[in-house]
């Protein structure tokens, strides 16, 4: 057995997570295979430090109390975070791989998960790899039935609160457009020009791009001239280089050679791009190294560079 | 800016660390104080310590790569520092202590890593701002150093006088678990065996460099145990 299921803050938490699980401190001990003083003991310790009651204790029933609700999700994360980097280990030294299952939403770039993407493949030999792109509650149900493992999405408040999320970074809307369009000649865009354009749009409504867009123009009481429904980005990209409209998208989405981007004013506001698993559901190795990956990693605007700067 | 933090190979660093921390308000220090007490007391006993196996990771470096303990091991010995994070000066200084003697630990064939919590770019800018010629990983949610038994929750008081100073943990860590490593270096040989264990709670107390750099050399030099 590893010496880590020794080492006090691992077991803390280990006792914490049995009691949260079982409601109830006998069969929390035997779970953990420690007597019953000691797991109390190390609950009351754990108490202490976090300055409340984690568990209601009545004679019958056992449960969390709203600290002990609070607590739970970070404390079952850490110890899912020491359990996984095991195994996740093992399986890059085997150069082996577990499969990986990502949704992307509509209108977020795909090339963001390149470098992740890339690394993970460099080191392993046989990558399962599945990649969709679909709106965000699409992507929720899929991620619930335990059909994708992880995805990329756009903050929302209607974000379903069993998906478990990190924020990667934000970025804001800018208005693209073939590179010899008048826009070009400017810092920025104002929303009134869009009246007298063709505007692509993704069809579909729930697509975050097309949802801002036309918030915007509501805002401002603007219509564009047209507008073209497309299925897809690269059919929006397609119609843009034949010069029949202009779009608008987050700015890390990549342009091809001949179009250019410029913010708008008034600025729809930022978007912020997340990661997301779904909550308590374990992760197989090839997730977790990917999550792991883009979860560390530089994003847009890049850090700049730091050394002990206070403290 | 390793022209900020200039040690001469052989200068000691826990004196320099100690002279560091005077210079910190009082509030701090005995918020600090408290810390290193209760983890002195209870934590560092149960950390992995000298004859235990060291725990095979692997974790993303500052060039969107994945780094595997496991095959920097089996090379020579593997150097692992444990630091909380760019943000923190006594880090710093140890890591550009550290640089100092990589040549050393290199020429006897082994590997130094540095382990912090940070993510989002933020162990790749402390890297890069420092100059550091070994590799500083981001160890999410803190996986490792839990396994290692160098993590420990921050307190909220702790975390509430860091962010009088504009840093905040949360973001930091990339809405983490709320961890953070107490300061600590383990050496291990070929075989995975820690040959060397400094842990502790005070943060001015790390293992000296040339310490570790003599201890690499004299590990390269003797056959590898067991």
């Amino acid at each position: 057995m590893a010496r880590y299921d020794r080492v006090m803050e691992m077991n803390q938490i280990r006792y914490f997570l049995a009691v949260a699980k079982e409601l109830h401190f006998t069969r929390a001990a035997a779970a953990c295979n420690v007597s019953q003083p000691a797991l109390t003991k190390a609950i009351q310790k754990l108490e202490e430090e976090l300055g409340g009651p984690l568990f209601f204790r009545e004679r019958a029933t056992t449960q969390l109390t709203e600290l002990g609700r609070l607590t739970l999700p970070p404390l079952e994360r850490a110890w899912r975070a020491a359990r996984e980097a095991k195994e996740q280990a093992e399986t890059f030294q085997r150069r082996a791989s577990s499969p990986l299952r990502i949704g992307v939403e509509l209108s977020v770039a795909t090339l963001l998960l390149r470098p992740a993407l890339n690394a993970i493949s460099r080191h392993c030999d046989d990558l399962d790899l599945s990649l969709s792109q679909d709106g965000q509650a699409e992507i929720c149900a899929a991620m619930l039935a335990g059909d994708l493992d992880v995805a990329v999405l756009v903050e929302a408040e209607t974000l379903n609160e069993r998906l478990h999320r990190w924020p990667l970074f934000s970025e804001r809307y800018v208005i693209a457009f073939p590179d010899d369009h008048p826009f070009g000649q400017n810092e920025s865009v104002d929303v009134r020009q869009l009246e007298a354009e063709c505007l692509l749009m993704v069809q579909r409504p729930d697509c975050p791009a097309r949802r801002a867009v036309l918030a915007l123009l509501k805002q401002n009481n603007v219509r564009p001239r047209r507008e073209h429904l497309v299925g897809n980005q690269e059919q929006m990209m397609e119609l843009m280089l034949a010069s029949l409209g202009v779009c608008v998208a987050g700015e890390q989405m990549p342009l091809p050679a001949s179009v250019a981007a410029r913010p708008l004013t008034p600025d729809p506001g930022p978007r912020r791009i997340m990661l997301a698993v779904a909550a308590g559901r374990p992760l197989g190795p090839t997730p977790g190294m990917f999550v792991k990956q883009m979860r560390a990693r530089t994003w847009p605007p890049r850090v700049t560079h730091e050394a002990g700067v206070a403290a | 800016m390793s022209a900020q933090v200039n040690l001469a190979d052989g200068e000691p660093l826990v004196p320099r660390l100690r002279a560091m921390l005077e210079k910190r308000p009082d509030w701090y220090r005995a918020i600090l104080a408290r810390i290193a007490s209760r983890l002195d007391g209870a934590a560092v006993p149960n950390a992995l310590a000298v004859g235990d196996a060291m725990p095979d990771f692997v974790l993303p470096d500052a060039v969107d790569d994945l780094v595997s303990s496991t095959e920097l091991r089996a090379r020579g010995p593997l150097v692992v520092c444990f630091v909380r994070g760019g943000w923190c000066p006594f880090c710093a200084t140890t890591l550009s202590a550290m640089d100092v003697v990589l040549p050393r630990v290199e020429a006897a064939g082994g590997t130094l890593l540095a382990l912090t919590p940070d993510t989002l770019g933020h162990a790749a800018a402390l890297q890069a701002g420092l100059g550091l010629r070994f590799k500083v990983l981001s160890d999410v949610d803190c996986g490792v150093a839990l396994q290692f038994g160098t993590a420990y929750r921050v307190p909220a008081e702790y975390r509430d006088a860091l962010l009088r100073f504009d840093i905040d943990l949360h973001s930091r860590h990339g809405d983490g678990p709320g961890l953070l490593p107490m300061p600590a270096t383990f050496v291990c040989d070929r075989t995975g065996m820690i040959r060397f264990a400094h842990v502790s709670g005070d943060i001015t107390e790390r293992a000296e460099p040339a310490v570790i750099s003599e201890l690499v050399e004299a590990l390269s030099a003797a056959p590898a145990l067991g």
